[in-house]
């Protein structure tokens, strides 16, 4: 017996995955998490190192002016000459990858990333690495995805797929990572790429955990609640996160603004005003630079005076809005934990001072701020509650965080009605869907839109006459049928392509067993569009859940996009 | 931001090649070895940097700069949460600087994470002390005994029944502490610096005969220790036996002569001896002679203790009334035990009015007191 040679196995594999993209996209999943996880492992480690290096201990204070000024214009000069896509956070250009290029993210552009992230960070740039790590994640998948062939539809699955990976390891938060990659990436929470994004995410934690074992980014002393009045006071504290969110997205934004009326010949050295003024916050209050955790440790742990951490929320809402808004490489998680830590342990304090025995430590409060911050600024109010009980491991702060997030989310929601990515994005000139958006389309039922009064074409009815019934109508697709018994549904076309039609009658072209595409009435329209896309067909049937053949009613076309606020004239016309 | 960038299309013609593949397992495998150097890297300089602080820490811990000692412990923990020595020096400088609430705290994650941890229930019992909440603190010294040490784990019990010990001996709490010591003493198995401190904790806390008995297995190990026959000389005073504690105190000063303190207790076995009405076959006058000068002991010590105007004084002139009494010529044991019970009286009224005594003066009254109490 021969036996196959390993390479034409191999060929044999390779040709079978590649007539299955759905089983190559799960092998992919696989491979990016495993990729994912050790790159993004690799850019904390760096990152970590080339901070250790630049500021040692007991170093001088001049460093901490010099070294993030020189550094953002370093970096700055790479972003603006060679990387232009590797700047800020990285959030909203993986958006754009989605959305708008499918899915696709350049080699350069994650090697931009992660270099000159890593160096801006460690240079003590006070913005976070999470973001950047989702980009470097996404793109990582999207590059695999065009390597191995995929279609674009499958790169673009596969760019979640990435954020997921690279959030699970970044923040240790592998469930979190999964509804994040849903619910702010794709904005859709039952987005059909969820079993790949679980098991990237999974795979990447499980690669974080082999490298550097289990240990949670935040300790954090068990805290419990002391008095039901406690209640009051995260409640308390969801208004201030709110409103400390909102203060902190419009600075930003509004510096931003300001950044990009500058003459384009400005933009390269322009990340080092950013630079300087963290440096020249530094000067005074170190905690304040880099990303920061090993001081929302500390307050976690309820060790730090209220006035030190008031300055620094304040300090660190200037200091990253004019570091993000300057064109740095970094992200808005890691600052928006650290101001909402900060707001808490504020908060904490004082309710600590005032009810001594009614009340928690301020690291109690410090903790729920971090989500409280996190859901006003980037309004994922799931994830955040889930990313802190995964941060922190721990379960009993879950209905306080619930209730502060749910406020700070409103107050956000009321005074700042973009969230902060899109609202990045639409300084771009680019509107992306936004989860909200969708949300509110999605409400929009085939009910709403269908016509009742649907009279289906006779069986018994000529194809010459239903051809020119459809003419009339100015359709393409009618239904066949009684309102009680549908046969199915007529394309212009079928009826085009019949030999005789004077003579033939629709019962021949359509028989009362035919499969049709139907939608049901709280189906929502988006599906309908969805079914009439893959069919070509203008109109679709609205049939009973109880028996698919009677009718209640007709949706077409033009109705679904003046649901959209899309009008054509000719729909506008029938 | 290049939101709508050049977009090359993706070429669905290629699948995934043997050079891909290959190229793959290459990334992936110099990423995993940069990966693992730098989390080593990364790891050494967190351990070395944690190490310095904790040094730092200790040492002042050490000075009483508990504030400092806090900061630095800290920061050693956090860097490495997985050491238990950061972790439970960081607690006690939490509680030296009498931050309860966060040793508590930090204290309470360390026992749900292992209840049976000796060092954390021993910190937990120190920082119940500190709280006053002895009773708990009783449960965690005895937790802090019977739980697990990582090194040396016999000496660590020894030490911590002894604090535990020295608690019980703060608060008064006699029967419990009895119960301590017997412990103490069955698991010293022959640690001489141990049991001498059992012996005498023993001999401080109410059970001279217990306290002979381990001076005496001390004599049998360590002849030539004379603090051990001066304790068996002590526990013997203190348990009435004077002839016995004289020929322990000898053996002392025969194995160490010219020691004051010996020569001392010597003087004071031949006094007891001289003065002790109780031997057995004591004649009666001379029982009669020691009740005498027991009384006058007793009249002189409550005379001593009580004002000019004192109603007790009345005590004292029957007292006088009594030792002015001629002796008769035949003297019975009656008239002694009279006399001993009138100086029994005298004594718990000089007690009762300036406290327990402690001048040397009055030690023999005080040691022929205690005898006749418990005979």
């Amino acid at each position: 017996m021969v036996l196959p040679s390993p390479r034409s196995t191999f060929r044999r594999w390779a040709e079978h995955l590649r007539n299955s993209e759905n089983q190559l996209t799960v092998a992919l999943s696989l491979l990016i998490g495993v990729l994912v996880g050790l790159v993004v492992v690799a850019f904390i480690l760096l990152t970590g190192r080339l901070a250790a290096q630049m500021y040692p201990a007991g170093g001088a204070a001049w460093r901490r002016v010099v070294i993030p000024t020189v550094g953002a214009l370093i970096t700055g000069y790479f972003l603006f000459r060679y990387f232009p896509d590797a700047r800020g956070s990285g959030i909203p250009q993986t958006k754009f990858a989605i959305f708008i290029n499918n899915g696709y993210i350049s080699l350069r552009t994650i090697l931009g990333k992660f270099f000159l992230c890593s160096a801006s960070l460690a240079s003590g740039i006070a913005l976070g690495r999470e973001g950047p790590s989702v980009q470097i994640g996404a793109g990582i998948a999207s590059v695999l995805g065009r390597r191995f062939g995929l279609s674009k539809e499958s790169v673009k699955a596969l760019v979640p797929v990435g954020c997921a990976a690279a959030l699970a390891a970044a923040f240790n938060t592998p469930i979190a990572a999964v509804l994040f990659s849903l619910e702010e990436i794709l904005g859709d929470m039952h987005a059909p790429v969820l079993g790949t994004v679980v098991i990237s995410s999974a795979t990447s934690w499980m690669v974080l955990h082999l490298l550097l074992g289990d240990e949670p980014l935040f300790h954090v002393p068990a805290y419990r609640l002391i008095h039901p009045m406690e209640f009051g006071i995260y409640a308390v504290l969801g208004v201030v996160g709110g409103f400390g969110s909102v203060a902190f997205v419009k600075l930003l934004l509004k510096l931003r603004t300001l950044f990009m009326r500058l003459p384009k010949s400005t933009k390269w050295f322009q990340p080092a005003v950013g630079g300087l003024l963290i440096g020249l916050l530094g000067w005074f209050m170190p905690e304040v630079m880099g990303v920061g955790y090993d001081y929302v440790e500390r307050v976690l742990g309820g060790d730090f005076p209220l006035k030190t951490v008031v300055l620094l929320a304040v300090f660190k809402i200037i200091g990253t809005a004019a570091c993000y808004s300057s064109g740095n490489a970094g992200g808005i998680f890691g600052p928006s934990l650290f101001i909402g830590a900060m707001l808490g342990g504020a908060v904490g304090s004082i309710a600590h001072w005032l009810f001594p025995t009614m009340t928690a430590g301020p690291g109690a409060y410090a903790l729920i701020g971090m989500g409280t911050a996190f859901a006003g600024i980037v309004r994922t109010p799931l994830t955040s509650v889930i990313m802190i009980f995964e941060l922190t491991r721990d379960y009993s702060i879950i209905v306080p965080l619930m209730i502060s997030n749910l406020i700070s989310f409103f107050i956000s929601y009321r005074l700042q009605r973009e969230p902060i990515y899109e609202a990045l994005a639409l300084q771009e000139g680019v509107y992306l869907p936004t989860g909200e958006s969708k949300r509110e389309l999605e409400e929009i039922r085939v009910g709403h839109v269908m016509q009742s009064a649907a009279t289906p074409l006779p069986p018994e009815m000529s194809v010459a006459n239903a051809r020119r019934r459809l003419e009339e109508m100015n359709r393409n697709t009618w239904l066949v049928g009684q309102l009680n018994r549908l046969y199915g549904i007529v394309t212009l076309r079928q009826l085009q392509e019949v030999a005789n039609p004077a003579s033939t009658l629709l019962n021949q072209v359509v028989s009362p067993e035919s499969r049709f595409q139907y939608v049901h009435s709280d189906h929502p329209i988006s599906l309908a569009l969805e079914r009439m896309g893959a069919s070509g067909a203008d109109a679709l049937p609205v049939v009973s859940r109880a028996n698919r053949r009677r009718v209640e009613g007709v949706i077409i076309l033009a109705d679904i996009l003046g649901a959209y606020g899309v009008k054509q004239q000719e729909a506008v016309k029938s | 931001m290049g939101a709508a960038s050049q977009v090359p299309a993706a070429d669905s013609s290629n699948g995934p090649t043997l050079a891909l593949i290959i190229a793959l397992v290459i990334i992936i495998g110099g990423l995993w070895s940069l990966d693992v150097f730098l989390a080593r890297t990364e790891r050494q300089a967190v351990e070395s940097e944690a190490g310095d602080h904790y040094r730092q820490g200790l040492a002042a811990l050490q000075r009483g700069r508990a504030g400092d000692a806090v900061d630095l412990l800290r920061r050693a923990y956090t860097m490495e949460r997985e050491n238990r020595d950061y972790q439970l020096n960081y607690v006690a400088a939490l509680t030296a600087a009498r931050k309860f609430d966060d040793a508590e705290a930090n204290i309470q994650a360390l026992l749900q994470s292992d209840p049976n941890h000796g060092p954390a229930n021993l910190l937990a019992a120190r920082l119940r002390v500190q709280e006053n909440k002895f009773a708990d603190a009783e449960s965690h010294y005895h937790r802090a005994i019977y739980g697990a040490w990582p090194e040396n784990a016999a000496a660590h019990r020894l030490r911590v029944r002894l604090e535990l010990v020295q608690l019980l001996r703060s608060r008064g709490e006699h029967e419990e502490l009895l119960a301590e010591l017997l412990a103490l003493e069955a698991e010293a198995h022959g640690n001489v610096a141990i049991l001498k401190q059992v012996a005498n904790l023993y001999l401080t806390d109410g059970s001279p005969s217990r306290a002979a008995y381990v001076y005496r297995e001390l004599n049998q190990s360590n002849p030539d220790d004379i603090d051990d026959y001066v304790g068996l000389g002590e526990a013997e005073l203190a348990q009435g036996d004077y002839r016995t504690a004289l020929v322990a105190f000898l053996d002392a000063n025969r194995r160490k002569p010219g020691q004051l303190a010996v020569q001392r207790d010597i003087g004071l076995s031949n006094r007891m001896t001289a003065l002790d009405p109780t031997p057995r076959h004591l004649k009666s006058a001379d029982k009669f002679a020691r009740s005498t000068e027991i009384l006058q002991l007793s009249r002189a010590a409550l005379n001593g203790c009580i004002g000019p105007a004192d109603p007790l004084r009345r005590m004292l002139d029957d007292a006088d009334k009594m030792l002015a009494e001629k002796a008769p010529a035949h003297i019975t044991n009656e008239l002694a035990e009279a006399r001993l019970t009138f100086a029994e009286q005298l004594w718990q009224a000089r007690t009762k009015t300036c406290g327990a005594s402690t001048s040397a003066e009055e030690q023999p009254l005080r040691l022929i007191m205690a005898k006749l109490a418990h005979s």
